[in-house]
């Protein structure tokens, strides 16, 4: 486990709502340098607490009207196989291997209804596959600041 | 959205941290249009702007949990959501079309934690009963793959 205190949480809060926030703000938030704001940034992109920064696209402005979760049931050893044709398929927002209710936990972008049958159709047919549930996204509530990032040292 | 527009996405896109100076230079405008047009896409709701992507794994957490919950006759949504929210570490709900009625996501830095939070959502009287998967990757919100998103097919 990497060792963050009071100020890297600081940081990670503020970064993970907006990726470009500009190191003055930050300085100035944290009470401390722009220089070591931008050293504790390096330092928990390089122990991989920050993977990579990205765009939040709005996935229905470019027609991808149905944000779905495709629960899947399937033996361990074909897995991989829906894994791949999922991403050959549909714009995947990701893909998880649980245990519990579903063995994988597909979040897809469809443009239509259409196009999420076929893509229900082709894994059907894949080997191992046992059940499939389809749950379509109606509106979206995320409240990323509910994490309770915290500080990780003693004391 | 025009070719204005969709250059500059493709560029934030490859990296969305990019300034907009190093933007304009590479497609050819002045750094104010560049910015100006950031805005426009974001006020239009083409994006909703920027995040960053992190492994919770390095500092804590153990595991995540996709709940699946059916209502029950008690339910509203607006009152079942809120109650979710007031549980820490709940960082999406969806309401759903189907089977189910909603979708919960969680985050958790042990097995008593995510017990817990599954207990008092099904104690909820709004609520009837939750399905529950959990995995221990932990790429939040997103996973990476997510960065190479192909938005247009040219």
């Amino acid at each position: 486990m990497e060792k963050i205190d009071e100020i890297d949480v600081k940081i990670l809060r503020t970064l993970i709502k907006d990726a470009r926030s500009k190191l003055t703000d930050i300085a100035q938030e944290c009470n401390i340098s722009i220089t070591a704001v931008k050293n504790r940034i390096d330092n928990l992109e390089k122990s991989g607490v920050i993977l990579t920064p990205a765009l939040d696209i709005d996935m229905s402005y470019f027609g991808y009207k149905h944000t779905v979760l495709i629960g899947v049931n399937v033996d361990q050893e074909h897995e991989q196989e829906i894994i791949k044709i999922v991403n050959e398929h549909t714009k995947v927002a990701g893909i998880d291997q649980t245990i519990g209710n579903y063995d994988l936990c597909l979040f897809v972008f469809a443009k239509n209804v259409k196009e999420l049958d076929k893509l229900k159709q082709t894994i059907r047919k894949q080997k191992g596959v046992k059940n499939i549930e389809i749950n379509i996204w109606h509106k979206m509530h995320p409240k990323f600041d509910n994490i309770k990032i915290e500080s990780t040292k003693r004391g | 959205m025009d070719k204005i527009d969709k250059a500059i996405l493709k560029e934030l896109i490859k990296n969305p941290k990019k300034p907009f100076q190093h933007i304009s230079e590479k497609i050819g405008v002045a750094p104010v249009t560049a910015q100006a047009r950031f805005e426009k896409m974001k006020n239009n709701g083409a994006i909703h702007g920027t995040f960053s992507i992190l492994d919770l794994s390095k500092i804590g957490f153990q595991g995540k949990a996709f709940l699946l919950a059916k209502a029950s006759r008690e339910y509203d949504a607006e009152t079942a959501i809120s109650n979710i929210f007031e549980i820490p570490n709940v960082f999406l709900i969806s309401e759903l079309v189907g089977v189910y009625d909603l979708l919960v996501m969680v985050v958790f830095r042990n097995m008593a934690e995510i017990r817990e939070i599954v207990n008092k959502i099904r104690t909820l009287n709004t609520i009837e009963k939750v399905e529950v998967s959990l995995t221990n990757e932990l790429n939040f919100p997103l996973k990476e793959e997510f960065t190479e998103i192909q938005l247009f097919d040219n």
